[in-house]
């Protein structure tokens, strides 16, 4: 009985794949062989229940209630294309998971194209995959490779947006799914900064499904800031997969506010020496809200450093889970590993699930670990009152105060001008949520 | 301007103001002095609204706009929008707000109290920095976390530029002086007398006498388990520093 709502997002899914290939949806022939194996790997696995270790503490049978209904259709009118966003250069719009190749323009240096004819390492291994992977493979329908070349460097943000727009085939009491394929190589000496945006809207209730891989090449750099726009009755889901070489530095910093439910994983591996990663989260949930975040950290290579920073703030009967985990390979000696996660709590109702893992194999290591689950202090909350500040107004402040640092971690100014315009928005959104709540118990 | 009567306040029922009177006029500075656990901070965060004591009786009566309100119905953040003002015995740390963020958002919410426009980001960057002079504070000050980091005496200038951004009508200073060296004692207490005018008043919460020899005070009381017992001029703070407060019963 238990995973009712799964069966049947299960078999919404099985009417969509057949939907598709009835409508011809799927043409390019390489790729067939690949849909259908991760389509018949994905029926046989099924979504994953809380008996996996993985999903411990998010029960997507729970969260997902509706039967989904893959999103085919990536055109956007040129009315809404107005609305969503300026089509400038260096930046690329996805439309429900589809890059809009034709008002993408780019600088020398950058390139994008379509995949969709060729293999790659994940397809090989698809029966290995994670069923949000095979969603992603089933009904790929466009797979986007992102090349920053050799020696390029950008120095205006890359910025990549994610829009969704209504979907005529979208009947009520189903919810849309777009899934998106983008791969990322920042080729040797490179060095670049992405902004990248996920705008849902509560009038179109959906699960945005990505998947995304980034390969840092020999001294390469790259940081990447994801901005999580999010809707109540919207999902997210996300997993990276990162490979760097030696000398390089990837850093991921994902913000996520109000979505229903976020998933996001990380897998970060220093496959050369010397390396650099920082993978650092801030989220912001209310009412049932649910944001899960996991972060593998894997050192195979000797003088690589990594740091971890989530921050978390979190109000109602909301939920958060932080799994981070830092793995050292025997060989890799003289590895220098943080990893923090930080949570405020501001009500009874709320609950924040912590849980950091070593897995250490080299001795002459350095691998820290250390979460922490606190309340507003009432001191400060008094010293705000006390300078005209109304209880909301003070609350917001200190939780905007509370996760501050993760912004100050970017070390591109105009990331962390992003970074603090989505932190003033979201807060500000969190904040009447706070006043909503005292006006009601005061009646 | 405020008039507190027969005010009997507890704090984990444990009683600790036992029917206090006080009345304060426009233009006054008084002074209340008195033995440890006496009342006196209890009296400062009572007045300034704080959320842990709880009123057994009494009333303290405020002059908003010409009519006399209980102050005690109003929350801590409408206290202050209304001119109370307290400067803070031990301020408090407020990391990842800088000092300039929090002073606006502090002045521009009373201006929307009173229906007067906002400021601009930059014209109260200014305002502020003129502000600041006023306590000799490095203007740099306003671009760190409130607080954070800062030594005693600088916290306690702080304070004091808080309070010449917000102008209160009431501006209670607890312990301002307790910690401070003399050099920064004198730089305080000029900024307080700077600020003081006919129209505002001001209540010294202090331990030692030495503060009333640079801000003069027209009342000297003495606390002394949760009561007044006794008020005069300033000539009862220079007895009390050489006789102690034993002989007061």
């Amino acid at each position: 009985m238990k995973l009712q709502n799964t069966q049947k997002i299960l078999d919404s899914l099985k009417q969509s794949f057949e939907d598709l290939k009835a409508e011809g949806g799927f043409t390019e022939a390489q790729t067939v062989d690949v849909r259908e194996r991760a389509f018949k790997a994905l029926m046989a696995e099924g979504l994953p229940s809380t008996r996996n270790e993985f999903w411990k503490y998010t029960e997507l049978n729970k969260h997902m209630k509706q039967p989904l209904k893959v999103v085919s259709s990536g055109k956007i009118s040129d009315k809404e294309l107005e609305a969503t966003s300026s089509l400038g250069v260096n930046e690329l719009c996805f439309v429900n998971g589809i890059l809009q190749y034709d008002t993408t323009q780019l600088t020398e240096g950058l390139a994008v194209k379509s995949l969709s004819t060729g293999f790659s390492e994940q397809e090989v291994a698809v029966e290995s995959q994670s069923a949000f992977t095979l969603i992603n493979l089933a009904y790929q329908r466009d797979r986007v490779q992102l090349t920053i070349s050799k020696g390029t460097r950008i120095e205006k943000p890359l910025e990549i947006e994610h829009v969704y727009t209504q979907v005529s085939d979208l009947v009520e009491g189903t919810q849309g799914i777009c899934n998106t394929w983008l791969e990322i190589v920042v080729e040797e000496g490179a060095e670049v900064q992405l902004v990248e945006s996920f705008k849902q809207s509560s009038e179109l209730p959906l699960l945005s499904n990505n998947y995304l891989s980034v390969k840092v090449a020999k001294n390469a750099r790259c940081e990447h800031l994801r901005l999580v726009y999010g809707a109540e009755n919207c999902q997210h889901f996300g997993r990276g997969f990162i490979s760097q070489d030696r000398d390089s530095f990837y850093s991921v910093t994902t913000m996520n506010a109000a979505s229903g439910l976020t998933r996001q994983a990380y897998i970060i591996e220093q496959q050369g020496e010397n390396a650099e990663s920082v993978c650092n989260g801030l989220y912001l949930c209310d009412g049932s809200q649910h944001s899960d975040h996991r972060v593998v950290m894997r050192h195979l290579k000797p003088h690589g450093r990594s740091r971890q920073l989530y921050k978390g703030v979190l109000k109602g009967k909301s939920r958060s889970v932080f799994n981070g985990k830092i793995y050292i390979e025997k060989d890799a000696q003289q590895i220098d590993s943080n990893q923090l996660n930080n949570n405020l709590i501001l009500s009874q109702g709320a609950e924040a699930d912590s849980k950091p893992e070593l897995e250490v194999y080299a001795d002459d290591v350095k691998a820290n670990h250390g979460s922490a689950i606190g309340r507003l202090d009432e001191d400060q909350l008094f010293y705000l009152m006390s300078r005209c500040l109304s209880k909301a107004e003070a609350v917001q402040y200190l939780a905007r105060g509370f996760v501050r640092d993760v912004s100050l971690h970017l070390q591109s100014r105009a990331l962390r001008a992003e970074a603090e315009k989505w932190i003033l928005t979201q807060f500000s959104e969190f904040q009447k949520s706070i006043e909503e709540e005292a006006g009601v118990k005061s009646v | 301007m405020l008039e507190i009567k027969d005010l009997k306040a507890n704090i984990n029922d444990t009683s600790v103001l036992k029917g206090l009177n006080l009345s304060i006029k426009p233009g006054e500075v008084h002074a209340i002095m008195g033995p440890n656990g006496s009342g006196k901070s209890t009296l400062s965060k009572i007045l300034a609204g704080h959320p842990d004591y709880e009123v057994t009786g009494g009333e303290v009566l405020f002059d908003i706009n010409f009519e006399n309100k209980n102050l005690l119905d109003l929350e801590a953040d409408e206290r202050a929008k209304e001119g109370i003002f307290l400067a803070f015995q031990y301020p408090t740390e407020v990391p990842g707000i800088t000092n300039l963020q929090f002073l606006r958002a502090s002045f521009n919410s009373v201006c929307r109290h009173q229906g007067v426009e906002e400021m601009s980001e930059e014209a109260f960057e200014k305002f502020a920095i003129e502000k600041c002079k006023i306590v000799d504070m490095n203007p740099d000050y306003l671009y760190r976390a409130v607080n954070e980091g800062f030594s005693g005496g600088e916290k306690k200038r702080n304070e004091i530029v808080q309070m010449a951004v917000l102008n209160p009508r009431l501006a209670i200073l607890d312990e301002t002086d307790s910690g401070l060296d003399i050099d920064s004692l004198k730089i305080v207490a000029e900024g307080v007398n700077k600020l003081k005018s006919q129209d505002n008043a001001i209540l010294l919460i202090t331990h030692y006498q030495r503060l009333l020899d640079y801000i003069q005070p027209d009342h000297v009381h003495v606390l002394r388990d949760g009561q007044i017992v006794k008020s005069g001029d300033k000539s009862l703070a220079l007895e009390l520093e050489s006789k102690g407060y034993d002989w007061i019963q």
